[in-house]
């Protein structure tokens, strides 16, 4: 039930957000159209962030409750954590290729954000090669706290270093923008994390089935 | 910086289309995965009755 009524509120937030960032914001002067790329791309990098603390969290839990409930909600999140680092990328190099005249600028920002993907690949490649349940969940907590490491720095890198990745325009540090821009931008992202929320528990569904059949797998080789 | 009205247009509907498709992707993914599963279960759950 909570699944449905999380896809119903994705299906209707995205016609929302493609309005908004279509028809609604106005044209910016600078970037013209392109600037509308922002509207996507920057809902996706914020998640990928949120995805590295749900991980962490997860794994966190995991250690101190010993509960595979946690281990799962770790995966599940690196999973989308692998998802979402994809599509802002992809986005950020769509943008980048048209504004700065290259698909990979290689600023630290950009690094930092592969570097994130990469460990969230990481983190489930172990997985992968982890067949024992509890050693599987207990070794990838590793990978979980340096993701969460990961983003702070890759948060305060356009501030330390020298990079060509945009400063950002909301927040207290934000350059500022047009009111009917940040709009645009609120409710892009609000519905990109109400889609969050849909596919955590379409996933977090499935996780348990994959549980469910490794128990009822070796309960039945023992029998 | 500017690329113009057209360029710009191409590339915002390819960054959406990457969004919004990356998002069928997985949940493509994860409609075939439960799929699986729920056959894989039933099989598991017929073997641990016998």
């Amino acid at each position: 039930m909570r699944t449905r009524i999380l896809g119903i509120a994705s299906g209707a937030g995205i016609a929302v957000a493609l309005y908004f960032a279509l028809i609604y914001a106005p044209t910016e002067q600078t970037m013209g159209v392109l600037q509308r790329v922002f509207y996507f791309h920057l809902p996706q990098a914020i998640l990928s962030y949120i995805a590295a603390f749900m991980v962490g969290f997860g794994s966190l839990m995991y250690l101190a409750t010993r509960d595979l409930k946690w281990d799962r909600f770790a995966y599940c999140n690196a999973e989308l954590g692998v998802l979402f680092t994809a599509t802002t990328l992809i986005t950020g190099m769509i943008w980048g290729r048209l504004a700065w005249n290259t698909w990979w600028a290689g600023d630290a920002r950009t690094n930092l954000e592969l570097i994130l993907g990469l460990l969230y690949v990481g983190y489930l490649m172990l997985r992968g090669y982890l067949p024992e349940r509890e050693k599987r969940a207990r070794l990838s907590t590793v990978f979980g706290f340096l993701a969460v490491l990961d983003v702070p720095i890759n948060y305060g890198a356009i501030y330390w270093w020298d990079t060509q990745h945009p400063k950002p325009v909301l927040g207290p540090r934000g350059g500022g923008a047009d009111p009917d821009i940040k709009l645009a931008i609120y409710v892009s992202l609000i519905t990109f994390t109400i889609v969050y929320a849909w596919l955590l528990t379409k996933r977090l569904g499935v996780a348990r089935i994959e549980d469910e059949v490794g128990e009822l797998e070796a309960a039945v080789e023992t029998a | 910086m500017n690329p113009g009205p057209t360029l710009g247009l191409i590339a915002v509907a390819a960054a959406y289309t990457v969004v919004l498709g990356g998002l069928l992707l997985f949940l493509n993914l994860m409609a075939s995965r439960r799929r699986k599963l729920e056959k894989r279960r039933a099989k598991l759950l017929e073997q641990a009755g016998r």
